[in-house]
């Protein structure tokens, strides 16, 4: 019985190694999803889109399309962090206007070039690269 | 000896998935108790907005007939929001403290009611709850982002709105000082 057991647990073990080895041999890109409602919060605060972009939320459905347009990742939004609207200092401690960002792990996909986000069933937001952090894929939510 | 031990194992999880799937879903509250007294509005404070909310335990809500009894603490949350859940419980502690003496109420926005209905089991909310299908009381009371707390006093006024929420020794302080003059 015990070995039964053992062996049983040896099988998991090896079928989740295979499972993260194979994981780790795809490639994956970081996107950061930018939703500017302006909200009031603390900078460093978890965030969801607020007023207007309040579909873009934990959870919600993303679908990334490459640049003819067809679906090649899917998956759900994760928790974003508040992010200072203005670079004018305000006070770290203080409530004040922010942007929420969500960075995204798209795995299966080298690259993002030409590449847009879905959110939901809303318009495709082109994602491009942001000269002011190292050119990492961004989208912004309009 | 075994297998008895297993099968009286996998009967009790059985029996613990059933009860936690058959728990009631929390209502409406008792008649306010005799010897309750209650802070009144400063002259300043505006109307709170109206509006009806339908339960996830089916029953209805109408502020105002509520209001007219009690004071109403409104939450504003939504199933995947995170400060939600880390406020839930002192949240929850404060609604037993003054159950039957102040409504505590959870407006969803965006969760369907499955998701609503599993955040209430998750967290044991102990209030009842309604989701804002269509957005009008989150507009209404300025909610743009969960969590949002709102104290509304008895007759109606709203008195106090924490976008970002609220919980703890800080919103009892509140209860005390803006709603409930003596708990009974």
């Amino acid at each position: 019985m015990r070995t039964i057991l053992t062996l049983a647990l040896s099988a998991v073990a090896l079928t989740a190694c295979a499972v993260e080895a194979e994981d780790s041999d795809e490639p994956s890109v970081t996107v950061r999803l930018v939703i500017p409602d302006g909200n009031i919060r603390e900078p460093g605060a978890t965030c969801s889109g607020a007023s207007a972009f309040r579909f873009a939320h934990p959870d919600a459905e993303y679908t990334l399309l490459d640049p003819s347009g067809t679906a090649v990742s899917v998956g759900t939004l994760p928790q974003g962090v508040a992010e200072k609207a203005f670079t004018i200092d305000l006070g770290d401690d203080q409530r004040q206007p922010t942007t929420c960002v969500m960075s995204l792990e798209v795995v299966g996909v080298g690259s993002v070039d030409g590449h847009s986000l879905v959110i939901a069933d809303h318009f495709p937001v082109p994602i491009r690269p942001n000269p002011n952090l190292d050119d990492i894929p961004e989208a912004v939510l309009s | 000896m075994r297998r008895a031990c297993l099968a009286g194992a996998i009967a009790a999880i059985l029996l613990a998935g059933c009860a936690a799937s058959e728990s009631p879903l929390v209502g409406l509250p008792s008649p306010v108790p005799d010897g309750v007294s209650f802070h009144e509005p400063p002259d300043a404070a505006p109307p709170a907005p109206d509006f009806e909310l339908e339960l996830v335990n089916g029953e209805n809500v109408d502020a105002a007939s509520a209001w007219a009894e009690r004071p109403m603490v409104l939450v504003f949350f939504e199933s995947w929001c995170e400060s939600c859940r880390d406020q839930q419980q002192e949240i929850n502690e404060l609604a037993e403290e003054y159950q039957d003496v102040v409504l505590f109420l959870g407006v969803a926005g965006l969760s369907s009611e499955d998701e609503v209905i599993e955040y209430v089991r998750d967290n044991d909310v102990v209030y009842p709850v309604g989701i804002d299908a269509d957005g009008d009381v989150w507009l209404d009371y300025a909610a743009t982002e969960p969590p949002l707390v709102a104290l509304i006093t008895k007759d109606g006024k709203i008195v106090r709105g924490w976008p970002g929420g609220i919980a703890g020794d800080r919103l009892r302080e509140h209860i005390e000082q803006e709603l409930v003059k003596d708990a009974g």
